[in-house]
């Protein structure tokens, strides 16, 4: 026996055996996941696909998605489902400009929590959106502070930026700088760099307001390279116009239609088509001041493409 | 001396006392006069009647039986119940005519003449009233209550009278809208008639230049005909190869429908043999296909896979921005 085992092939199979059995007897010991019944699986699964439809742009499919989600949750007592496709439905209608459908959804899910509860600060965030919408910015900037008060988590940088933005709205700019620079600070983790960007954003405006402009260029500069490694369109073209505003309160309109410029590229391209138009009606006003100074008047092919995108004759 | 021997003063006494008999038979005349009028005379007897009320009596008032007087009214008193008694003085000469059933009534003569009484003459075999019998009085209407009735009558025709006045003034009522609307409508038919004259006037052109152009049409007709002959010719012959060929056409049509049907009669007797497998097949295949979700997640629950799936998530929001 001795003599077998001292044979170095059959230690080497004994110890690779041996190994297997241990990894084998590791994997079972480990504890079993929680059980969910079937119909608490199906919600999950139908809030899942809502919320994978919205993220392709199919809206109606989101919310059909979400109220069944909600039915079958209601269904089985589970109230935390039941707040997750409220607060979920209540974001696509908010995305889709029905605010009054907003309103009564996340209006139904705050009687469901209390602020000890996980979902409370999603719950106040999105009311907070919902109230800024409807023009209350007071009711607004009091969610904003819940949610950001409930939050301790990563995304609490994302709730002080709305609180921030509330408070710039509201023209309280010093509260809001102080607000978006806690929030920058907060905004670090690799998963809120969207959030981040938004900080910069927002500061560039505040600063841009304070006619800090060296310091504002800074911060849509950081914002806009964010934005550019992230691929977010929209977020891209914000910046570019918070530039644009820039040149503009620093007397070079060329450069503001530069920016300008650059944003209606983006916006065109990106599929934002209602940003395009806007973009272009700012050049538009730049061209049509700079004719009244003696300038050359806007181009008309650079006219009748502003034209027709905002579909004036 | 002058004597009383004048000659005008002889008889002075039979002068003067005839004088004074024809100035005493002058006032008995007249006396006797006053009185017959006043048939102080003439032998009366009295009837008596009552009313409710005095006004229009007075003492003295006519009596009359055809229109004659043969009285008047002796006098006028209040009884105990506050009714008027009323006597009268009848002469005796009428008293044969004035009856039990005749009746007394208080009328004027004429629509302004005297109030006076009339007295009502008896029927024939009826009793003779007597001195201080009781008369009957007949309540005839004053003029005021005949004209209260007439009134009464002829209110209803006046607001009658007055409501249709009103339906007829009414400026948006039938018969003024009507009025309204005839008058347009003849003001209208001065324009028509005007309208009228001058298409009759451009009619009369009009038609002259439409026989030309009717001429002219058929002559193009005419020629189109004319024109459209070879076609037809050329149909004819078309038609002529249809024909030929249109039996050889419908052999092979009617050959394609036979292979239709049958195709058609092995596609029902496939279906017909397929078709009661299909539930079953269905079943077959849900019932696999749970066997696999089964499969699979019995699978999902086996170690090392179990750790690599994963956990479903209550929480999943749809992503939110700050900046939406």
């Amino acid at each position: 026996m001795n003599k077998i085992l001292r044979d170095g092939r059959v230690r080497l199979l004994v110890g690779i055996i041996a190994a297997l059995l241990l990894l084998l007897a590791s994997g079972c010991a480990g504890k079993p996941p929680a059980a969910l019944s079937a119909l608490h699986m199906e919600a999950i699964r139908h809030n899942q696909r809502g919320v994978k439809a919205e993220a392709k742009g199919e809206s109606p499919q989101a919310l059909e998605e979400f109220y069944e989600s909600f039915r079958i949750n209601s269904s089985i007592e589970n109230t935390e489902g039941i707040v997750v496709a409220l607060v979920n439905s209540s974001r696509v209608y908010r995305q889709n400009g029905d605010v009054k459908s907003a309103l009564a959804m996340i209006g139904k899910a705050l009687p469901l929590i209390t602020p000890v509860d996980p979902l409370y600060s999603d719950v106040a965030f999105e009311m907070a959106h919902v109230q800024l919408l409807t023009g209350d910015c007071d009711a607004a900037s009091e969610w904003a502070s819940k949610a950001v008060t409930a939050d301790t988590g990563a995304k609490r940088g994302m709730r002080m930026n709305l609180l921030a933005r509330i408070l710039y709205l509201q023209g309280n700019r010093d509260k809001a700088e102080s607000r978006a620079k806690e929030a920058l600070s907060l905004n670090q983790e690799k998963t809120m760099l969207h959030e981040k960007a938004n900080s910069l954003r927002l500061l560039g405006d505040i600063q841009a307001a304070a006619k800090r402009n060296t310091e504002a260029a800074v911060s849509y500069d950081l914002a806009l390279a964010i934005d550019k490694a992230l691929g977010k369109s929209k977020k891209i073209a914000a910046d570019l116009c918070g530039l644009a505003l820039l040149s503009l309160a620093q007397q070079n309109p060329d450069q503001a239609v530069k920016f300008y410029q650059r944003a209606f590229t983006v916006s065109s391209n990106g599929g934002d088509e209602p940003g395009a138009a806007d973009v272009l009606s700012k050049i538009s006003r730049i061209r049509e001041k700079q004719s009244e100074k003696g300038q050359p008047k806007l181009p008309l092919a650079e006219r009748d493409t502003v034209r027709r995108t905002l579909g004036t004759p | 001396m002058i004597t009383e021997e004048d000659r005008r003063f002889k008889h002075l006494e039979k002068k003067i006392g005839f004088f004074v008999a024809i100035a005493i038979a002058g006032f008995l005349a007249v006396i006797v006069f006053i009185g017959m009028d006043n048939d102080l005379f003439t032998p009366k007897y009295r009837l008596k009647f009552t009313v409710e009320k005095g006004t229009g009596f007075s003492r003295g008032m006519p009596v009359k039986l055809s229109g004659f007087r043969i009285g008047r009214i002796n006098s006028i008193s209040l009884n105990e119940m506050a009714r008027v008694d009323i006597e009268i003085q009848v002469g005796k000469a009428y008293q044969k005519w004035i009856k039990k059933d005749s009746v007394v009534k208080l009328v004027k003569e004429g629509l302004v003449g005297d109030s006076i009484i009339e007295v009502s003459v008896g029927t024939h075999n009826a009793e003779v009233l007597k001195d201080g019998a009781v008369i009957t009085f007949e309540k005839t209407k004053g003029l005021e209550e005949v004209a209260n009735d007439l009134a009464d009558q002829v209110k209803p025709v006046l607001i009658e009278v007055k409501d249709i006045i009103g339906y007829v003034n009414d400026p948006n009522g039938d018969i003024k809208q009507s009025m309204k609307n005839i008058r347009k409508l003849t003001a209208d038919l001065h324009s028509t008639r005007e309208k009228v004259d001058a298409l009759l006037t451009d009619s009369k052109q009009h038609v002259g230049r439409l026989t030309a152009g009717t001429e002219m049409l058929l002559k193009n007709t005419g020629d189109k005909i004319n024109a459209i002959a070879p076609v037809l010719e050329k149909v004819d012959r078309s038609m002529t190869t249809v024909e030929q060929h249109l039996p050889q056409l419908l052999e092979k049509a009617a050959t394609t429908m036979d292979h239709l049907d049958k195709t058609s009669r092995n596609l029902e007797k496939i279906s017909g043999t397929v078709a009661p497998r299909v539930p079953v097949l269905l079943n077959s295949a849900d019932g696999t296909l749970q066997g696999a979700d089964t499969v699979v997640d019995a699978l999902k629950d086996t170690w090392p896979l179990k750790n690599h799936v994963p956990v479903p998530r209550e929480r999943e929001l749809v992503p939110g921005d700050s900046n939406e």
